[in-house]
């Protein structure tokens, strides 16, 4: 019994690393234009698949992840510049459907070139396992866990310690002043869709490698659940983008182990989520205005 | 050649998308409430009529008013919901209303679960089936209907109000406007008109199954939408029309289904937000100046020339 907590803990942990590096990326473009940005999981699926493809052709993990996390930033900030930044005056709702519409051409564009059907995606490491005191955890599952949230620290100290990141986070205050004062804006915003989307990338290459398929529609749950993580972390806060991911994550995994399927893990997600913006339409950890 | 029946078989289906897109458009068009769950009202009322008729034998001329109520409620809820919600995060509101009812339409077996509800018999009037041509004549009837109540609605009281509450809330409320009934009542007539369309639907195709209401459903109905013309009565005809009819034109296109509602979607979005026929685009605008005649055509582009 007490075992089955922790085993359910670790797999909570670990189907809360890609909603916590989703949201992240979603919470700083969030947070700068005021766009929620749905075709981010666009940006993770085919992350997912340029990974592949390199490690079909390199047969090296590493420059798996690497291509993975490179062309996510590009297809990232190619939408960024040639969608977002020309409808920044456009009323909100536009450009989420325009984000909607990204995201359905992005993930039916890699249905067309790679086929509906999932890839598989077996790397050639080893895979060790060990139980340790009734729980379960292998080498695979280690390595997806370290680098995810290594990467997703890595982000987060960024945007919060680094001067760039602070920057940008001046830049949500008021882009007009910041103008005013010198600061480049454009390439900031370039620079936190780079970010963002690389750590989508990577992200999307891990999990194929981790589940060993990839699949075109892979990107459809972490769209929406990528919004449930930031409405739970208050929109644009960093650390809830973090702590959401967690509570969801690991929520989901409990439910479904104590009490089954009462309702699909999607439907619960969002049954939290409305919930919570009735109750508290800042969002949990967010400031009321 | 194209068969009589396969002709009939389109314009209903057309007939049928328009209603739910005519719903659509007094909650988006006139009202401005973004809703991109849509298609959770279709299904609430495809299936209420369909549960009605199949388990409980209750005639289709009961159960059809009875899926738009059914809907009319639902909508009251989600109404009440948008009153705390800003414009985007009222869109994956409805976006997360959307997925969790489909969700229980799957996992319930009162709605068939994944095999979803069969024999769903078609309507009976004088002992005559409704089929083909009559149950065509039955959906443009219907559409009809909801036609004149919307045109009624334009130069109503409660047209102008929920114009007046997309323009400036705060101005509409000191102007003595009950913002929140208004936004319900948005809601809800949406609702309403998709819960029939539905109901129309099961009754046509006879089967129906949960994921014939999915997102992509929304995405389409939102697609004919937009793309015929917010605000605009003729507007959801005439885009539920292109976006049936277009795949069905240009069989290749029947493939790139998807991809080709999503490029419709951003190009109108970046370059012709008003639609074909919607408040404001070009066609609205010569057909107004063709009716008023020349004088007001002037005051109209003054307008448009101090609104941009």
């Amino acid at each position: 019994m007490y075992s089955s907590i922790i085993q359910e803990l670790l797999n909570g942990i670990t189907l809360s690393a890609v909603y916590v590096a989703i949201a992240l990326g979603l919470t700083i473009t969030y947070g700068i234009l005021k766009i929620l940005h749905i075709a981010h999981a666009g940006v993770y699926l085919w992350g997912a698949y340029i990974g592949y493809i390199a490690y079909v052709y390199t047969g090296s993990v590493i420059l798996s992840l690497i291509f993975g996390a490179l062309g996510a930033a590009l297809i990232g900030v190619a939408i960024e510049r040639v969608f977002y930044i020309p409808a920044l005056d456009s009323p909100p709702h536009i450009t989420l459907i325009i984000s909607i519409a990204l995201f359905t051409l992005l993930s039916e564009l890699a249905a067309k070139t790679f086929g509906y059907h999932p890839k598989g995606f077996t790397i050639h490491w080893p895979i060790y396992s060990w139980t340790i005191g009734g729980v379960v955890i292998n080498s695979m599952q280690i390595f997806f866990l370290a680098v995810v949230y290594s990467a997703s620290i890595g982000v987060w100290l960024w945007a919060t310690k680094t001067r760039m990141g602070l920057a940008s986070r001046a830049l949500i205050q008021d882009i007009e002043t910041a103008k005013s004062m010198g600061v480049n804006v454009n390439r900031l915003i370039d620079i936190n869709f780079l970010v963002g989307s690389a750590l989508a990338g990577l992200s999307g290459v891990l999990v194929g490698m981790y589940y060993t398929i990839i699949w075109p529609h892979m990107g459809d749950v972490v769209a929406y659940k990528g919004l449930v993580v930031i409405v739970l972390g208050g929109f644009g806060s960093i650390i809830g983008a973090i702590v959401g991911g967690l509570i969801l994550g690991i929520s989901e995994s409990y439910l479904i182990a104590y009490f089954g399927n009462i309702l699909p893990r999607d439907a619960f997600a969002f049954l939290i989520m409305i919930i919570i913006l009735i109750l508290r339409p800042q969002g949990l950890f967010g400031r009321s205005e | 050649m194209i068969s009589v029946l396969y002709l009939i078989t389109i314009l209903t289906l057309i007939g049928i998308y328009a209603l739910a897109t005519l719903g659509l458009n007094i909650t988006m068009g006139y009202a401005g409430q973004v809703n991109l769950g849509q298609a959770a009202f279709v299904g609430i009322g495809a299936f209420t009529s369909a549960i009605l008729t199949t388990s409980y034998h209750i005639s289709f001329w009961i159960a059809l008013p009875l899926a738009g109520i059914m809907a009319f409620l639902i909508g009251i809820l989600i109404g009440i919901v948008s009153i705390r919600l800003k414009q985007d995060f009222l869109a994956i509101t409805t976006i997360g209303f959307n997925f969790i009812v489909v969700a229980i339409f799957l996992y319930y077996d009162v709605f068939g679960g994944s095999f979803g509800i069969i024999n769903i018999p078609r309507p009976t009037l004088f002992g005559i089936t409704l089929k083909s041509s009559y149950y065509m004549i039955l959906v443009f009837i219907v559409l009809a209907i909801a036609m004149f109540f919307n045109y009624w609605m334009e130069n109503s009281w409660l047209g102008m109000a929920l114009r007046a509450i997309k323009e400036d809330e705060d101005a509409a409320e000191s102007m003595g406007i009950d913002v929140k009934k208004y936004k319900i009542i948005a809601f809800s007539f949406g609702a309403f008109f998709a819960g029939v369309a539905g109901s129309l639907l099961a009754h046509f195709k006879t089967y129906i199954v949960w994921s014939d209401f999915g997102f992509s459903v929304s995405i389409m109905l939102l697609t004919m939408c937009i793309l015929g013309g917010l605000e605009s009565m003729y507007g959801p005809i005439i885009g539920a029309s292109i976006v049936i009819l277009l795949p069905e034109i240009f069989r290749p296109l029947a493939e790139y289904r998807l991809i080709t509602y999503a490029i419709f979607l951003i190009v109108l979005l970046k370059y012709m937000p008003q639609g074909i026929i919607g408040r404001g685009s070009y066609l609205d605008r010569k057909i107004r100046a063709f009716f008023k005649g020349e004088e007001s055509t002037r005051k109209e582009e003054d307008q448009n020339a101090e609104d941009s």
